[in-house]
This record gives structure tokens, C-alpha cells and sequence, in this order.
């Protein structure tokens, strides 16, 4: 819902149709007879007024920026919940982390869920196969992906190799839609749906982790997608 | 009722024989083991910002392996004029000309389906829209009864309907006459070889579903626990000859003072105490009674359009415009949900329940519908299991004799896996399907491997984000759908052997019948109970 707007003026108790409360009669008076006149004695000084109430009033919303949307709440908290479930949990260090063991082989109940559920999201030791590949191989990977392509890629001469296989990693759309979702829970949902993700991006993931924040969880699309000031 | 004829039991007309001791019927236990598969975690741990394009990826990517490997023995051999037909990968790979098969989501373009901005517009006009029976144009169903062969009645295309294949790289429409004869409904994960057309339609040769998935054996969940907790199997001791259940849907209680005398004599069948006594050997053996959905007749938490309109135009004869939104607790009337308490609390000393919710059940209105709350029922609360500290998953919770479960409902009986809905997504799919085969509906469900295939597009539900929960993994060895027209029942059979007993369970308000299922052959009987007025 839009935020309140104050109606300034002596016709505020005109615009208002609504009859929520009957405070008009005589029999169901409500504020003193003074305030009555107080209220007709205004238009006099109403230009006075006006000057003085009107300064700093703006009809558009204003959104707190430093408050962050539901969406970027959501995929934080799912990034803190992956975070948990990894076995050197670099966000919450020094708290009781429990870590769940991955059970395996029991048919009946369902193990997937990237989040917590049975099984932590881990198939097996991915984990510890994507902290064992250094930056060279991260590179090398880097170098196939553009050899890929026939023209160079443009806009992206200031980015990082890291954040250039994240975005490559969003944009890739047989392993699900990359908007609402932290990009951990997307690369164990696309391990535990056999999409076969590539190792490397989870590398770069938990070595962006590494450092501690969340923002590069964020599909960059999202922040593009679900922004707040559209500039015109 | 099944049992003796009635002008030769003479054992109700005799006189009480007072030297001999009365015979006490046990009631045959009954082994429950409910599955956590459609529960949703707790409060706040629920997000609903998920876009609904998570749950349909997740949905064909779980399904897709199953289509694949079906799909590649029909279709590897396919050929016409010496072309064979050839895999693509996705959905607009497909090249003119070009004999190809590809997978993915069907999606049904159907012009009587609720759309938002229809809705908008009627929000201005208070006149109710009528209720539609079917999506498709009404000029359509002449046709498709013409073009229908064999066990498909139902027929698909038409005035305004379009068909579509869809997958996250793009859309395809599907034309072809074949498609005539195939039950599509949107959400269902199929494969089709064809070919493109010079319009860009693909012309659809065949198609073919992901199929039943595998069946687990009798006793299969048991015997692997006592295998994982490292008793020994050997040692297995003799099961105890299963007894029979009874299936019901559609109580409808309502508070009137109509709906007592048929709910009092189901009561009294089921606890024993009427007809004789070879009747009541026969309900000694019922050893549990399921509830599938629609106890309550008009108890659903979301007014629906008629009763937003009565309340506008009640309250527009008194005051002016004002609209109740929202929910008037004084005009809350406790007597139906009491009824069904003392109903339950009566029952439940002898009989154990499983309680499914329906559409018109207090509970979430999106599927899966989560339990009946606890709250609701004061006296059949003692029967419950006490509530646990929450724990993350489902194992290990101790199961009352009073089970109150979610919808769609996944439980093993008797080592039997039975996956049950109260109703909703056979209602949603029959919307789609021209023709009243309901049956064939359920079957069809049961080989797309989707318990609520239309969920996401007409059907309200959870924005899973994992994973589809509607997905069926395990094949069941009984599917019960609640509140339907009739009792109908058939076994169908999969490729590699599974054999899946539906019933369609009709409702008891109207018809008077319990379906009893006797859990060694898993034949159903009906039970009808009937007043002469």
C-alpha cells in the first residue's frame, strides 16, 4: 500500500466520503465547541499555513533504501542457510553449527531439498572437490567458455573472471530460472535434479562465500529486474 | 448390505440366550505408516515470493529422464519414408521439414479459462459469472465426439483451444490429429515425435507420457526399516491376515438438523452395533476408517464468489455500499465442526481414522492442504498424537489413532502404499477434458506421474522451489479420489508390472455410500446406507 498522505487544508473533510463513524449531530458530538471555531478562524491564516505545512511534503513514496526488499530478504536468508550447511561455515564461525550428515540409500523418504531436509542438498563430496580447484583451472574453464562464442563478449571489460562465471552461471537457462533464488540453492537444486552443474562455478561460490557476504548470492539479473529506482 | 439375506438370519428375531456368553468381536489392528511427503515446513520457514517457473523446471527435470528412456525405445525406430526420427534437445531445436522427437511441458491454451483480467473486470459488475463446466468452447465437444475412438472419449482441440510444448527455451504449438485422441492437460510432461510445418506448427505423429513409476513391494517400507535398524529379517514373524477399510468422502455437515439420521447409522454400522451378528463379524474386520476430504459443508476459510455477493447485496439493503471484507467471527456458527467432533469422538474408541481435508475443509485453500488443525476438534483431540517439538523431518513422529492428514494424503495400510486426494485435482482436470470419464481421468494422472498435474495454472498451490512434491516417485498400490458423482473403480497396469487399484469414492451426502476395500485382494465393495422417507 501506498504511504499515508497527509491532506492539508481546510478540505480534508470534504474529500473523504466515507461514513465510518457518525461524530455528526448534536447528539453524537464528539470534540468541544471550540475546536469548531478553531477550524473556521484557519482560513484566514491559511496562506500562513500553507507556506509552513506544505514545505516538505511529497506526494510519491519514499522507500527507505537502506531497508532491503522482501525478495533481497529472502535470498539473503536463503544464502545463510546454505551457508550453514557447508562444512566450514565462513558466515557463522564461531557459532554451534550442527552439520547434517548426508544419509544415504533409504528409498522411501525423499532426500532432495537444497535446504536442510534430510539430506543438506550434497550428493556426495562436491563440496570438497570444488575447494581443491585453484584459480588456473577456474581460468581455463573461463577461457573455454569464451572460445565458445564468436564475437567477444561486450560491456564486461570490468568485471572479475569470478563475477564473469557467476553471470554466465545465471544466464544459463537449462539449470532453472535464476531470478528469486540464491545461486548456491540453484547450483545443489540443479546437482540433486542431475543437471550435472559444472564444478567450477560452485568454486567460485564458495570462494565469493569465503569473504563473508551474501550480495554475490544475488543473481545480478534480479537486482536488475526487481529494482527500485527506475530512472527515466 | 452384504451378509445374510435377512428372511433366513433368524438369529436378530431369537430370544436372548442367557447361558452361553456373549462373543466379543476384537476389531482386526490395522498397520499405519503415514509419509511426510506433502507436508509443508512450519510458519515461517514457508516462502511465498517463489515465482511458480521454478516449480514447472523442477517438475520437467525431474520427469524428463522417465520420458526420455520411454520415449527412446518407441521412438528410435520411427521412421517414415526412410528417415528416422531424431532426438533434440529443446523445444526450438526442432527444424522445418525435419522428422524429430523432443520433451516437454504441455501447456493448454483454453478460451473459458478464469483469467485475471475477466475477473477484474467482473469485480465492477456484482452478477455472478455462470459456473463454468468445462474450459473448452462449447461448440467443441460436438466435434470431439465425433473424431473419439476407443477408450478415449475425451478429445482435445478445437474452437480457441490451443496446445502447446513448452520448455525453458521456448514455446511450440502442437497440431495434428493425432492429438484428438490423447487426454492433454496443462503441467503434463509429455513427448512427441513429428515433424515442423511450414507455419511453425509442429504436426504431432505420436506421443508418449513418463508412464506408473516403480511399485514398491508389499511390506517394502517395513522390512527395510527393520533391515536398517539391524534386527534380523530372518527372524520375520508370521503378519497377521489383514483386515478391510473403509473409505468415505463427503459427510458434508452442516449443522442442519437434516444430516443426522444417515451419519448416525454409518456410526452405528461401523462401531457394530446394528444389524446382526454375521454383519457384525463382517465390520469387525474393518480395521480403519478414511475420510477423504469435504467433511464439513461449508466451512472453507476464502468466502466464495456467491457468498461475497449474498453478503454485498444483504448489506446493501441496509446501509449503503459498505463490503464485508474479511471474516464477521460473530456470525461464526460452532455446531458443524461440534457435530463432527461427537461424530469422530464416538468412533474413535473403536475405530482408528485418517482424516483427509477437501475444498471446503477450515484449512488452506492452495494444495497440498495442510491438516485439519488440532483445535478444531476438542474431543477427538485426545486420540491425537501429542505435539512434538518441530522436527525437520517427518520420521519418528509417533501417529495417534486420530490421524488428521494433509491433501493430497501418502500413507502405507497394511504394507500397501495408498496416495489419496479429497477431490480437487480430478476436479480441476476433468475441467479440461471433454467427456465424463473420470476414471480415465485418474489414470491418466497416475501416468503423467502428477497427483495434481494442473497445479500451478488453474489449480491454487504452494510455489514449491526445490523440488515438484506433486510429483509421484512411488508407484501406489491404491489411488482414492474423494467427492466424485459415483463410485467407480478400476485396476490399471504399467509396463513393468505394477498394478494400481483406483476408486472413486462418491459422496456420502448424497449417496449414501462407504466404499469398503478388503486390503489382501484390494477389492472394493459398497456399503450403501439409505433412508426411506
Amino acid at each position: 500500500m501506498p504511504p499515508k498522505r497527509k491532506s492539508v487544508g481546510p478540505r480534508a473533510a470534504s474529500q473523504s466520503q466515507q461514513a465510518t463513524l457518525s461524530f455528526h449531530g448534536k447528539q453524537n458530538q464528539v470534540t468541544k465547541a471550540g475546536a469548531a471555531q478553531q477550524a473556521k478562524t484557519t482560513k484566514k491564516e491559511s496562506a500562513i499555513e500553507e507556506d509552513i505545512v506544505r514545505a516538505d511534503i511529497s506526494a510519491g513514496a519514499e522507500p527507505d533504501l537502506d531497508e532491503p526488499t522482501t525478495a533481497e530478504k529472502a535470498i539473503e536468508q536463503q544464502a545463510e542457510e546454505e551457508a550453514e550447511t557447508l562444512e566450514d561455515d565462513p558466515l557463522h564461525n564461531g557459532d554451534a553449527v550442527k552439520i547434517e550428515d548426508v544419509l544415504g540409500g533409504r528409498a522411501q523418504q525423499s532426500d532432495l531439498g537444497a535446504t536442510g531436509g534430510k539430506g543438506s542438498g550434497w550428493l556426495g563430496d562436491e563440496e570438497a572437490q570444488a575447494r581443491k580447484i585453484t584459480d588456473t583451472q577456474i581460468k581455463r574453464y573461463w577461457r573455454q567458455k569464451e572460445a565458445e562464442r564468436l564475437a567477444p563478449r561486450v560491456h564486461q571489460e570490468g568485471l572479475s573472471v569470478h563475477e564473469k562465471v557467476l553471470r554466465e552461471w545465471d544466464m544459463s537457462g537449462q539449470y532453472g530460472p535464476c531470478i528469486g533464488i540464491a545461486r548456491l540453492k540453484r547450483w545443489k537444486r540443479a546437482n540433486l535434479l542431475g543437471l550435472k552443474p559444472p564444478m567450477e562455478v560452485l568454486a567460485v561460490l564458495l570462494k565469493e562465500l569465503e569473504g563473508g557476504e551474501v550480495k554475490a548470492q544475488r543473481a545480478y539479473v534480479d537486482e536488475l529486474m526487481s529494482s527500485r529506482l527506475v530512472e527515466t | 448390505m452384504n451378509g445374510q439375506d435377512p428372511s433366513t438370519d433368524t438369529s436378530l428375531l431369537e430370544t436372548p440366550d442367557m447361558s452361553t456368553p456373549h462373543a466379543v468381536l476384537d476389531r482386526t489392528p490395522s498397520a499405519y505408516t503415514p509419509h511426510p511427503t506433502y507436508r509443508l515446513p512450519p510458519g515461517s520457514a514457508r516462502h511465498y515470493q517463489n515465482q511458480y517457473a521454478d516449480m514447472y523446471f523442477a517438475r520437467l527435470a525431474q520427469l524428463k529422464p522417465a520420458t526420455l528412456a520411454i520415449a527412446a525405445d518407441a521412438f528410435d525406430t520411427f521412421s517414415i519414408a526412410d528417415e528416422t526420427a531424431r532426438r533434440v534437445d529443446r523445444v526450438l531445436d526442432v527444424r522445418q521439414g525435419e522428422l524429430c522427437w523432443v520433451v516437454g511441458t504441455c501447456y493448454m491454451e483454453m478460451p473459458l479459462k478464469p483469467n485475471v483480467l475477466d475477473d477484474i473486470g467482473k469485480e465492477h459488475w456484482i452478477a455472478a459469472p455462470p459456473t463454468r463446466v468445462k474450459y473448452d468452447h462449447p461448440s467443441v465437444a460436438l466435434e470431439a465426439g465425433e473424431g473419439a475412438h476407443g477408450a478415449h472419449a475425451g478429445g482435445t482441440g478445437g474452437v480457441g483451444t490451443q496446445i502447446m510444448l513448452e520448455d525453458e527455451s521456448g514455446r511450440l504449438r502442437l497440431t495434428g490429429s493425432f492429438l484428438r485422441g490423447c487426454l492433454l492437460v496443462t503441467g503434463a510432461i509429455v513427448a512427441v515425435v513429428g515433424t515442423e510445418n511450414k507455419d511453425g506448427d509442429f504436426e504431432v505423429l505420436d506421443l508418449r507420457v513418463p508412464d506408473l513409476p516403480r511399485q514398491p513391494q508389499r511390506w517394502e517400507a517395513d522390512d527395510g526399516n527393520t533391515a536398517l535398524t539391524g534386527k534380523k529379517p530372518g527372524s520375520k514373524k508370521k503378519r497377521p491376515r489383514a483386515g478391510k477399510v473403509a473409505i468415505v468422502s463427503g459427510l458434508g455437515i452442516s449443522g442442519d438438523e437434516g444430516d443426522t439420521l444417515t451419519l448416525d447409522l454409518l456410526l452405528e454400522y461401523l462401531l457394530g452395533e446394528s444389524t446382526s451378528p454375521a454383519d457384525q463379524e463382517d465390520a469387525s474386520t474393518i480395521s480403519r476408517l478414511i475420510i477423504a476430504g469435504n467433511s464439513l459443508s461449508h466451512a472453507s476459510p476464502i468466502p466464495s464468489r456467491q457468498d461475497v455477493i449474498t453478503a454485498a447485496t444483504k448489506n446493501a439493503a441496509k446501509a449503503s455500499g459498505t463490503r464485508k471484507y474479511g471474516y464477521d467471527s460473530a456470525a461464526y456458527n460452532a455446531a458443524p465442526t461440534d457435530r463432527l467432533d461427537q461424530w469422530l469422538a464416538s468412533l474413535l474408541p473403536s475405530m482408528p481414522i485418517t482424516l483427509l481435508p477437501g475444498a471446503q475443509d477450515p484449512t488452506s485453500t492452495s494444495l497440498p492442504q495442510q491438516p485439519i488443525h488440532a483445535a478444531m476438534f476438542p474431543h477427538s483431540r485426545n486420540y491425537m498424537a501429542p505435539p512434538t517439538a518441530t522436527t525437520k523431518d517427518g520420521d519418528g513422529e509417533e501417529v495417534g489413532w486420530f490421524d488428521s492428514q494433509t491433501n493430497p494424503a501418502d500413507f502405507t495400510l497394511d504394507g500397501f502404499r495408498f496416495l489419496g486426494t479429497g477431490g480437487q485435482p480430478v476436479d480441476d482436470v476433468y475441467k479440461y477434458i471433454a467427456g465424463e470419464e473420470r476414471l480415465e481421468m485418474m489414470e491418466a494422472m497416475l501416468r503423467w506421474r502428477l497427483s495434481a498435474p494442473t497445479a500451478p495454472d488453474t489449480l491454487p498451490c504452494y510455489p514449491f522451489q526445490d523440488e515438484d512434491q506433486f510429483v509421484i516417485k512411488d508407484c501406489p498400490h491404491v489411488f482414492f479420489v474423494g467427492n466424485q458423482p459415483r463410485f467407480e473403480t478400476t485396476l490399471i497396469e504399467g509396463p513393468v508390472g505394477q498394478a494400481v487399484r483406483i476408486i472413486a469414492v462418491p459422496r456420502f451426502k448424497e449417496t449414501g455410500e462407504v466404499v469398503v476395500v478388503d486390503m489382501e485382494t484390494l477389492v472394493p465393495e459398497v456399503v450403501r446406507f439409505e433412508v426411506f422417507d
